[in-house]
């Protein structure tokens, strides 16, 4: 049996890319940023560092205000479900603009986004398994899970959320 | 947090892309690292987060926070800590302008920041135990407890981060600027997720 | 039959190729006096205590790791003396080893039993296999396998190490506690686990260790696969081992924090108080209990699943890397469809995370999450398939070397087909309503993790052992330890599912004895713990084959299997010291470029080396007519 024979035609190797040449992908081949050799992603410039700062203190203000907006949204004691609805979109907002402007993800890497995508989905993946069978299984066994000496009032009210 | 801290410095051996950017990644190895830790970080506070929802929406009674927590303390705090990622931001900005002293003068603000979220904290537990109320009373002090407890502790690993960073600041910036520069900038994004939490753990656990 | 390695008999290359290894052979002397004279300048404790080489720190994990296989292994044999032999005395040095304790008269408590059962699996998963494959593999192979100097991170890879190991001998010191070690079952589920003695809370702050060394470790080596990577080693050119780690850095590092949040929950129901795990109105004893109650049982199994499943992967994947490794380097061919390997892996990866209630069926959680999850179950079988099959095609046709590594690469396959396949029946909820809880699932997921994981470790210590020591194993004892453990570790574990399906429950102290359902398969008790104690028997050539072959075993040279990836093509046997190659290492191509057409110096042609008389290429960067024709000749 030669070596040949036994060759899959899966690899007939070597051949990457229609048959360039197969030189090592080398640091050229990469588009560098030229203008922006040193921090990954950041122009290091005095002017644009300067205008970076203006912009961290609007971030900042923003922030403030919206801090003030949720603490004053709470003082009128809504109920609840529209209570959790404005406070988590405030806090939304602004974890957004923190995560926006000071961690700079507006101008980051496909690296990083695509650790974070894939983070995020299974952080909504953790929270939605333990509250859906929660409340799948309170319509099975209605008030069943939690409290056996009193059963929650409101177990059957909230019914299936997901589809 | 410290992953960028331990980034191999003072070894006989050089590690690739320490300080600089590997051209098809983008990022230096300190910033990939940081970004992961905060990845798993996330999972942390979002199992956290998952633990009160369930328990939050399975009890027949939950005590609103705003009836029992100090709103005006909390809101300072935020202020603080908000503050704390502006100077830790600027403490950056001017690094990357060649400006030490003011570099040094802004992670000292942020450290200070930090002591002051603390104090702040602390005089909420302490007030918190003197009305006798324990992680043990309910499961709202229970979440609030543990929540509340594990985002202080990572800002006192922050601290001890920006207190070693201003240590050390003088002999890293005149031998290895970037890489210095590099780690406040980690450091910062660090300081940045710990902010994001608490500006969730606020509204959920005090406002609703 | 012409010899195998025909191919090499062009004379001018032989002497080419002599030349080459004279070379590199002076230059290995010269670079070990090197390194010799570099040693008296770095003391013993930066070099051998708290290195940050990860090579040495491999080694640490390797040793430290097979320590914790054998420990847990023993914990084993206790219990199944037990289960064969109920309350019959154990035999005197053994009697007097377990205590009065935990043993009077020799005959084994109901509650050690229960400790050992416990801190078998806390063992074996977080102490042995998980440290073994990620950490002691990982670390000695992967930053060798890219070309890299080191890890990214060399100070933090010390660190995680320094953690396991104090997490290690924490989870082993329970045992001194009051009332023992932990035994509420490595999945320590509440309310149980919170009401349990002291030894849980020693388990808690013990996997706190744990859960932070993985998660530094994995941190580490994404960052070290994605940026250190040696020039011209694109992804598409990883080694299938390199990726099998890479996917499970991302599980360990996304999985793991869920477990360290609920061990802390677990810590503070138990030291402070609290029930976040603790129903209201619970009565232990005839006792209420005073917790405030509310808390949710439940939600500890949600969140240790959400570790656990993904871990099972974390289990397997690096396996499966180990054995790409070794099928492909002993067929002289390359891997049947790596590029569907790569992408089954991955899908493999990201399933994981969205199967965990699988483990739950019979918790009541309603139709609905359980059909989602059965469905996802199913689909999550569907990339192990597509991996096992591409590794047995890989095998079609090939003038396969019968090496030791390659004997355990070949007693995988079917092990792990058996493991995988007898899982589907668990992985839907009618049929696990059967099966739940009983000797079945027990020999499901052992076939899985014991002859399929634990053979695949073997394969990659026969096949890297030259690698780090520059020696290699005993072929003959090596075969003799193959055979044997894959004759008993069938017997331990194939009667399993006989029991399984008869109901016998895992778990039960006397194995069964007292119920009348188990009558018929009790008998197979002592046929597993006879095939367990052999098995044991079976270790003693492996142990003492490895460490004779460390000081005595015949010298090799640096590439011994003939292999095309880096860590053989570019680095000594045993690699330089810190910062591992003279030159770093520049690739050309694929991983397993076996047998290739055209390549007539050899049958392997390594990531390393140049293309043959390759013309510089011209002006447009296209191969010249006569290279192409050579080619597909």
């Amino acid at each position: 049996m030669t070596d040949h024979a036994i060759h899959p035609e899966q690899g007939v190797p070597n051949q990457h890319a229609g048959g360039a040449p197969r030189e090592p992908l080398g640091e050229h081949e990469h588009p560098t940023h030229d203008h922006e050799p040193h921090h990954g992603g950041h122009d290091d410039s005095p002017e644009a560092i300067r205008k970076e700062i203006r912009r961290y203190l609007i971030v900042f203000g923003a922030l403030a205000v919206l801090t003030i907006v949720t603490v004053a949204i709470s003082r009128f004691q809504l109920p609840t479900w529209q209570a959790v609805t404005l406070a988590l979109a405030v806090a939304t907002v602004k974890g957004t603009l923190v995560a926006a402007f000071f961690m700079h993800l507006v101008s980051e890497r496909k690296l990083i986004y695509a650790v974070l995508l894939m983070t995020v989905f299974f952080f909504g993946v953790l929270m939605w398994g333990p509250w859906h069978h929660r409340h799948n299984a309170d319509e099975v066994w209605p008030g069943y899970d939690t409290n056996a000496s009193s059963p929650a009032p409101h177990a059957t009210q909230t019914s299936e959320t997901h589809h | 947090m410290d992953a960028h801290a331990h980034a191999a410095h003072a070894h006989e051996i050089e590690i690739p892309y320490t300080v600089h950017a590997r051209p098809d990644t983008g990022v230096y190895n300190g910033k990939l690292g940081i970004w992961l830790f905060l990845a798993s970080e996330v999972m942390l506070f979002g199992a956290l987060f998952s633990t009160l929802v369930l328990l939050r929406t399975s009890a027949p009674v939950w005590p609103h926070g705003w009836e029992i927590l100090n709103i005006p303390l909390a809101t300072l705090n935020t202020f603080v800590l908000i503050g704390s990622s502006v100077t830790v931001i600027l403490a950056w900005a001017n690094l990357r302008l060649g400006n030490l002293a003011k570099g040094k003068l802004f992670l000292g603000l942020t450290l200070l920041c930090g002591l002051g979220f603390m104090v702040i904290k602390t005089i909420e537990y302490t007030t918190k135990f003197s009305h006798h109320q324990y992680p043990s009373t309910n499961n709202f002090f229970a979440t609030y407890f543990v929540l509340t407890g594990l985002h202080g502790l990572h800002v006192l690993g922050g601290m001890v981060v920006f207190a070693y960073l201003l240590l050390t600041a003088n002999k890293w910036y005149a031998e290895k600027r970037d890489q210095f520069t590099n780690r406040v900038e980690v450091t910062g994004l660090y300081w940045h997720f710990v902010d994001l939490v608490w500006i969730f753990l606020f509204p959920v656990l005090y406002l609703l | 039959m012409p010899p195998k390695r025909q191919v090499r008999v062009g004379n001018q290359w032989m002497r080419a190729r002599d030349a080459q290894r004279a070379l590199e052979e002076a230059i290995r002397v010269a670079k070990a006096e090197e390194v010799d004279h570099g040693a008296h300048r770095q003391s013993f404790i930066r070099q051998y205590v708290f290195s940050t080489d990860h090579k040495w720190i491999g080694i640490q994990y390797t040793i430290t790791s097979l320590t914790f296989l054998l420990i847990g292994f023993s914990m084993m044999l206790l219990m199944r003396y037990q289960l064969a032999w109920p309350g019959q005395p154990f035999p005197g040095w053994i009697a007097k080893f377990l205590g009065q304790a935990n043993a009077p008269g020799g005959v084994m408590l109901p509650e050690f039993y229960n400790q050992l059962g416990a801190m078998h699996g806390t063992v074996m998963v977080f102490l042995a296999i998980v440290p073994l494959a990620v950490g002691a593999f990982g670390n000695y192979v992967v930053p060798l396998q890219i070309g890299a100097p080191d890890m990214a991170f060399p100070k933090l890879n010390m660190m995680s190490y320094w953690l396991y190991l104090p997490g290690g001998l924490l989870m082993l010191l329970s045992f001194l506690a009051p009332g023992g070690a932990p035994n509420s079952g490595w999945t320590s589920y509440p309310p149980l686990s919170v009401i349990a003695t002291q030894g849980q809370t020693i388990w808690i702050i013990g996997m706190i260790f744990l859960i932070t060394s993985s998660l530094l470790g994995s941190i580490n080596f994404i960052v070290t696969i994605f940026q250190l990577r040696a020039k011209g080693l694109s992804f598409m050119r990883l080694p299938f081992f390199v990726w099998a780690q890479l996917i499970t850095s991302f599980l360990l590092l996304l999985a793991f924090p869920p477990l360290e949040a609920a061990a802390v929950l677990q810590l503070m129901d138990r030291v402070a108080g609290t029930s976040f795990f603790m129903p209201s109105g619970l009565v232990i004893s005839g006792e209420k209990l005073t917790n405030a109650g509310g808390g949710n049982p439940l939600l500890w199994q949600h969140l240790f699943w959400f570790l656990a499943h993904p871990e099972v992967y974390v289990l397997i994947l690096p396996g499966m890397g180990i054995i790409a490794e070794v099928i492909a380097n002993n067929t002289r061919k390359p891997l049947w469809g790596y590029k569907s390997l790569v992408g089954a892996g991955a899908f493999l990866g990201f399933m994981s995370f969205v199967v965990w209630a699988h483990h739950m069926f019979m918790t009541g959680m309603g139709t609905a999450i359980s059909a989602f999850f059965q469905t996802t179950t199913m689909i999550i079988s569907i990339p192990s398939v597509i991996i096992l099959t591409a590794l047995i095609i890989s095998l079609w046709g090939a003038s396969i070397r019968f090496t030791v590594p390659m004997l355990f690469a070949l007693a995988f396959l079917p092990m792990f087909g058996i493991g995988g396949l007898t899982g589907l029946p668990l992985g839907l909820a009618a049929s696990d309503i059967h099966l739940h809880d009983t000797y079945y699932v027990i020999g499901h997921f052992h076939y899985v993790v014991a002859p399929g994981t634990i053979f695949a470790m073997f394969a990659g210590i026969y096949y890297w052992f030259p690698k780090a020591t520059g020696r290699q194993m005993n072929e003959f004892w090596g075969k003799v330890h193959f055979w044997a453990s894959l004759v008993f570790i069938n017997g331990v574990f194939a009667p399993m599912f006989i029991q399984g399906l008869a109901g016998v429950s895992r778990r039960l102290y006397d194995g069964g004895a007292q119920y009348a359902h188990a009558q018929p398969v009790l008998h197979t008790n002592v046929f597993m713990s006879i095939s367990a104690f052999l098995l044991l028997a079976a270790q003693v050539p492996f142990i003492v084959n490895f460490f004779y072959s460390m000081f005595k075993g015949r010298r090799v040279g640096s590439n011994v299997w003939d292999a095309t990836t880096i860590e053989w093509a570019a680095a000594t046997s045993p690699p330089l010291g810190h910062g591992n190659f003279e030159v770093m290492p520049v690739v050309y191509r694929g991983p397993y470029e076996y047998s290739v057409p055209g390549h007539t110096a050899s049958d392997f042609f390594p990531q390393t080396e140049p293309d043959d008389a390759q013309p510089a290429p011209t002006g447009g960067g296209m191969l010249t007519a006569a290279a192409v024709a050579q080619r597909e000749a």
